[in-house]
């Protein structure tokens, strides 16, 4: 197999350009959007002859003209070629005529019908066996927008597109460093979809990278369509609900994980960028964290963490604690709650099983439904159910408020929320088999799973488990970014510090001072 | 890996399915939330069990056409009588259909007959009963617990006996008229061989309506009533255990005046010294106090030594009801300050030799009271208003 | 290699904590109370010098033996058949201790949170977990338990910061009234519990520095043993000689706080809290009691031996009681007398063998 692609590759261009374009047109056929633009000079038979290749489809034809096809023409009207053979006179094209910012020079004829299908433009010569590749792709990709998912308030508002190089410039203003390594891949049989793993070698682990760069090569699919093909053939637990592959739509998300020692990868056609590894708590990150001050995210992180228990655990806790032990609610709520459960015909369990998948189902139908109709069906849902349903009877209010609040709650760590969906499940039916005690096995469980994960190395829940208390003061707080002077252990063991020191701001010198009230 | 994962949550699902709803598992609606329990003698040495249950229904609604009902919990009185406890709370779940639930028991109340007959039922099903918790308050009324149960409204709660214990929440705070205490409390003076006080309710009648709250306390014998304490002999005995937190007291002034005064801050100091091979008790009490009203035309208040001056009429009240106390307590011949642990602990090789007699001995050791008082403030004003007085 | 990971010496601090910690914290004050009275805090000083005492023994054995369990090691000692069935002794002990606490655990559970819940289907859900949690391996083993421990010294310390108020200490005089001899008694039944790091005979060689061990075993030592002298000085100053009705003192004064508006009866979640813990400590018997079972039958893999010991564990648990209190009569009368010779005894003969015989590596 890799033999007979290596064969496949070499084969090269011949002297005959008849022949040369015979090759070409037999791998792709003859496409409409193909053209091929024939440029001979007026000196009849004896003078050069040229084809221009390019897809109409694809290929930016106004600039094609002015950079390429104008120089070429006037160049073999005004006979100022020069060049004892093809080879030369290609060269000479190439150096002083066509003044297109790229040019490359390509020999193997599957590279060239590649490119060309990318949408790169051909130069073919009569008596040459090299063509010229000029780059002139037309651009039709969004703007530059803020990502709908990852906003922020403070904080750059830029997100990537779909088109890789869009994506590459967002990321190469915000490290300027040669050290910005960017390795091309193709991936997809039919798709040739480009790859790039971008890391930063002075941090980046190397085995990292090299793993990184050997489970993506590891891929054989016909097509990818998104950065997602890529995360679910290259991930490390692929039976398990949790993602062990970070995603990210934000530029300066991807540079900051990069300066952490962590491995992107951008994906021609998808403006998500996929980072490794990837822990369990950056799902109580964001960037904004960094971006203010510390004090008001580290309180933010907690409010985070505790919704994300709830988000996780409380149907089961509500369920345990209503049905097994209402010992443990005050009086008061418990008066409260019996009343309203009073007349509800179905078992607590149930009651919170049904609204919960009515939730599922109403938040699924507005994010499928176009925006207006969207906002209709979670009005009408809201109304129905939160008020309607209360009213008659079928649901206890305590129960609607217990799914809102972990709608809520679902909402503050996106990034988990279709795994929340099923543990929730899995929590709600132990609570109702064996109370706290089923809760609890429950969360063992789970705890045990996401300590078993690992995510390219690093341990999925670190720096929780396996516990380093130093590097805590980027999890269940944020630290003040001058304490933030080590990259995470976990992701890189040399190259750690980010920071001097001594960062920490200090007043100015008193003389500083007396030389303002002068 | 995979079979990792999912034989463990596999088995416990399957395991959930077919029985989920069972065992411990009760809907809310089919538990009867207890908020007050009444233990009385019955016939033929059976026990009544009265318990107070809460509704958790709408009683009525206020507010009118546009909605905003507002839920009010009532309560329902069931009795039944059995031999135990246990089998006449069954009687009673059978009679409510629904099964007594008791973690939010306010209060136990325990009838005057069966008090003076021994609560060591009520005790061993307290202790027993994985539902109760010490914290649950411990009363003893003057009357049947059945009546004071079934006393349709006092104070401010739709939960009647909810008023008695807010009364002993309160007591917590300040000291003025009832004794709080928890089983707690009432287990920790039993385990240390102090005879233990609980709390007291009291009946009363007013123009044909019943009437319950909290007053003073009832003195125990392990497990035996054996009398009451009044109110001035309450705060005597919260004085000499160290309970006083806070409280106002009513003196009367040389003449005719009276002073109310607010007591804060309080030093007790408890020591026992042994004079001549006896032991003689030596409570030291120091108090801050603030002058809250005065009550006397003729009181001038001008100088310091006119505020030390009224501190002599509390310190006397003060040390008034302290011996009052220590007076029930001979009376009663029931070591109720806990002396003997005093000594026990300070004293252990003495104790040894008294320790069988302690009984005969209590009722003779002194009491020696040093009551220091303090006044800080007079508050607002310092001489009473009076016409003319400028 | 059965065991393919790595501890590191904290990793083995906390899990030698977590084994001892959990059941200490409930019943120890009850049990020591009992004979030494307001002593007791000085039983548990003696008992944790004990402690560290049989804990330099097994640090002895591990640094003799750094890359081979007791059922490996005793082999190379003794024989092939002296030490297969010194192996097998230990590996019953192992199942044998863990039933205890699995039926005692469930027990627990049982009469003050699920009463109407089966024996057997608890005890089931139980040893299930730990079954899932021991086929993952030791080192996510100590990484659950990395997370696990924490949780339950920040609990201790909530329900410690929020009794101070009913702290009494006067409970705690008159010290030695009775002198010396019941602070002997009362440290005898803790000997058990602070016996248990025998199981680092099972572990020494999954450190990452097996050289460390007796550090190891000295610092948990003096850590339990700190952590559980506050315990009981709390109960007794708490309860005073209450301590000696009050079975679960901790779930005592779990539930003589009351958060007013918030929680009124905060125990549910300290049990949520110590079941975690309780997990752990089984979690960790299994895992020592598999892996004898695997080493001694030289299996290839543990992973189903831990299925099958699991049910042992579980019918040894359940069959030969038939009451709470014929399984506590047991525990205090039987128990000790069985599991203290093992825990303690046969470590200390096989050292001396060891240094008779000049076996293993010497320094």
């Amino acid at each position: 197999m890799k033999k007979s692609q290596a064969l496949k590759n070499s084969f090269s261009l011949v002297l005959n350009l008849k022949e040369n374009l015979a090759m070409i047109l037999a791998i792709t056929g003859t496409p409409p959007d193909l053209n091929i633009r024939t440029i001979k000079s007026n000196l009849g038979l004896k003078g050069p002859e040229a084809a221009l290749l390019f897809m109409t489809s694809l290929v930016d034809t106004e600039q094609l003209g002015v950079f390429v096809i104008n120089p070429l023409v006037k160049a073999f009207q005004e006979r100022n070629l020069s060049g004892n053979n093809g080879e030369e006179l290609l060269k000479n094209l190439g150096h002083s005529i066509i003044t297109s910012p790229t040019v490359k020079e390509e020999k193997s004829i599957n590279n060239i019908v590649k490119m060309l299908l990318q949408g790169d433009s051909i130069l073919l010569l009569d008596n040459c066996d090299t063509a010229l590749v000029m780059e002139l792709r037309a651009v039709e990709a969004r703007n530059v927008e803020e990502p709908t998912l990852e906003t922020v308030i403070r904080g750059p508002k830029e997100g990537f597109t779909e088109r890789l190089q869009t994506s590459v410039a967002l990321l190469r203003r915000k490290i300027t460093h040669p050290g910005l390594c960017l390795e091309e891949m193709s991936i997809g049989r039919f798709s040739q979809t480009r790859v790039m793993v971008v890391y930063i070698k002075e941090i980046a682990d190397r085995g990292l990278v090299d793993e990184v760069k050997k489970r993506m090569s590891r891929i054989d699919i016909d097509g990818i369509m998104d950065s997602g093909y890529i995360e679910q053939l290259i991930e490390d637990a692929p039976y398990s609900i949790f993602p062990t592959i970070g995603n990210t739509e934000k530029p300066d998300v991807v540079a900051a994980r990069l300066l952490e020692g962590r491995v992107a990868v951008l994906v021609d056609g998808s403006p998500v960028a996929l980072t490794m590894p990837r822990t369990f708590f950056e799902a109580i990150q964001t960037p904004e964290d960094y971006y203010s001050r510390s004090y008001n995210y580290s309180l933010v992180r907690i409010i985070r963490l505790i919704f994300l228990i709830s988000s996780l655990a409380l149907p089961g806790l509500y369920v345990a604690a209503v049905n097994h032990h209402p010992e443990m609610i005050p009086r008061t709520l418990v008066i409260t709650i019996s009343a309203a459960r009073e007349g509800v015909p179905f078992p607590l369990l149930l009651e919170v099983l049904l609204f919960g998948l009515i939730f599922e189902g109403l938040r699924e139908a507005g994010v499928r439904l176009p925006r207006p109709v969207g906002q209709a069906v979670t009005i009408v849902g809201a109304l129905i159910i939160g008020t309607a349903a209360v009213d008659a009877g079928l649901v206890s209010s305590s129960t609607v408020i217990v799914t809102a609040f972990i709608g809520i709650a679902g909402f503050i760590t996106p990034g988990l929320y279709e795994i929340f969906i099923i543990t929730r499940l899995l929590l709600l039916f132990l609570a109702g088999f064996l109370g706290f005690l089923g809760v609890t096995l429950g969360l063992l469980i789970l705890f045990t799973h996401m300590c078993s994960l690992r995510s390219f190395g690093t341990p999925y829940i670190s720096p929780v488990s396996p516990l380093n208390v130093k590097e805590l003061k980027d999890v269940y707080i944020r630290a003040p970014l001058w304490m933030l002077n080590t990259r995470p252990q976990f992701i890189t063991t040399d190259n750690r510090m980010r920071m001097s020191k001594d960062q920490i701001p200090l007043p100015p010198d008193r003389d500083f001072k007396d030389k303002d009230n002068k | 890996m995979t079979i990792n994962l999912l034989l463990p949550l596999l088995t416990l699902l399957l395991l959930v399915c077919p029985i989920a709803g069972c065992w411990s598992n009760y809907e809310l609606e089919d538990r009867a939330l207890v908020s007050g329990v009444g233990i009385d003698l019955g016939q033929n040495g059976h026990l009544l069990v009265t318990t107070q249950i809460i509704i958790p229904m709408f009683t009525h609604t206020r507010g009118g056409a546009t909605g905003g009902a507002v839920k009010e919990p009532a309560v329902e009185v069931f009795s039944a009588e059995a031999r135990t406890v246990a089998e006449a709370v069954n009687k009673i779940s059978k009679l409510c259909g629904r099964e007594l639930f008791f973690p939010h028991l306010d209060i136990l109340i325990v009838g005057e007959e069966l008090a003076r007959a021994g609560v060591e039922p009520v005790v061993d099903w307290v202790n027993r009963d994985r539902e109760l918790r010490l914290q649950t308050w411990f009363a003893v009324v003057n009357g049947t617990a059945a009546e004071a149960l079934k006393v349709k409204k006092v104070g401010l709660e739709s939960i009647t006996i909810a008023y008695v214990s807010r009364i002993l929440e309160a007591s917590m705070r300040e000291n003025t008229r009832a004794l709080p205490v928890r089983f707690l409390d009432y287990f920790a003076s039993l385990t240390e061989n102090v005879d233990p006080v609980v709390s007291r309710i009291e009946i009363s009648e007013t123009g044909g309506d019943k009437m319950v709250f909290a007053s003073g306390g009832s003195v125990f014998r392990d497990f035996h009533l054996v009398g009451w304490l009044t109110e001035t002999e309450t705060r005597g005995y919260l004085w000499i255990t160290d309970q006083f937190r806070r409280g106002i007291i009513s003196v009367p002034l040389p003449g005719n005046g009276y002073i109310s005064v607010e007591l804060r801050g309080n030093k007790v100091k408890r020591k026992v010294e042994f004079r001549g091979g006896n032991p003689v008790m030596v409570v030291d009490i120091a108090v801050k106090t603030n002058l809250d009203q005065v009550d006397d035309p003729l009181l001038t208040l001008e100088n310091p030594e006119d505020l030390d001056a009224l501190e002599v009429p509390v310190e006397e009240k003060i040390a008034m009801e302290v011996q009052a106390s220590v007076e029930k307590a001979r009376v009663l011949e029931a070591d109720i300050f806990g002396f003997g642990q005093l000594i026990r602990r300070q004293y252990p090789k003495q104790w040894a030799d008294i320790k069988d007699d302690w009984d005969l001995i209590f009722p003779t050791v002194p009491v020696e009271t040093e009551v220091k008082v303090t006044m800080r403030r007079t508050e607002q004003i310092s001489s009473p208003a009076r016409p003319g007085s400028y | 290699m059965l065991e393919g990971g790595k501890i590191s010496g904290r990793q083995a601090v906390y899990l030698i904590v977590v084994t001892i910690f959990p059941t200490t914290i409930l019943f120890l004050p009850y049990l020591v109370y009992a004979e030494a009275r307001q002593d007791a805090w000085l039983s548990i000083l003696l008992i944790t010098v004990f402690g560290v005492m049989i804990g330099d023994i097994i640090g002895r054995l591990g640094r003799r033996f750094p890359e081979q369990t007791i059922i490996e090691f005793s082999r190379t000692l003794l024989g092939p058949v002296t030490g297969f069935l010194v192996g097998l002794l230990f590996a019953a002990t192992f199942i044998y201790i863990n039933s205890i606490i699995v039926r005692q655990f469930g027990e627990l559970l049982i009469t003050n949170f699920i009463p109407e819940t089966p024996v057997a289907v608890t005890l089931c859900a139980i040893v299930l977990t730990t079954v899932y949690i021991v086929r993952h391996g030791l080192e996510v083993l100590s990484r659950v338990n990395d997370m696990i421990l924490p949780l339950l010294f920040i609990m201790i310390f909530i329900i410690l910061g929020l009794v101070v108020p009913f702290i009494k200490t006067e409970n705690l005089m008159p010290v030695l009234e009775n002198g010396i001899v019941p602070v002997i008694r009362g440290a005898v039944p803790a000997g058990v519990f602070f016996t248990e790091t025998f199981i680092m005979l099972m572990l020494v060689p999954y450190l990452s520095k097996p050289a460390e061990a007796r550090r190891i075993i000295t610092r948990s030592i003096v850590t339990v043993g700190f952590m559980q002298l506050i315990m009981v000085l709390a109960a007794i100053t708490c309860f005073g000689a209450q301590t000696a009705y009050i079975l679960f003192p901790a779930l005592e004064m779990a539930r003589t706080i009351r958060l007013e508006f918030f929680l009124t009866n905060v125990d549910p979640v300290i049990l949520l809290v110590w079941i975690l813990g309780g997990t752990m400590k089984i979690s960790i018997f299994l895992y020592c009691s598999t892996l004898a079972i695997a080493q001694l039958l030289r299996l290839r893999e543990y992973g189903w031996a831990a299925v099958v010991t699991g049910i042992i564990t579980i019918i040894i648990a359940i069959v030969p009681y038939e009451d709470s209190f014929s399984l506590a009569d047991h525990i205090r009368n039987v128990g000790p007398l069985l599991i203290l010779p093992i825990q303690a005894g046969i470590p200390l003969l096989l050292l001396v063998i060891a240094v008779i015989t000049g076996k293993g590596t010497q320094k």
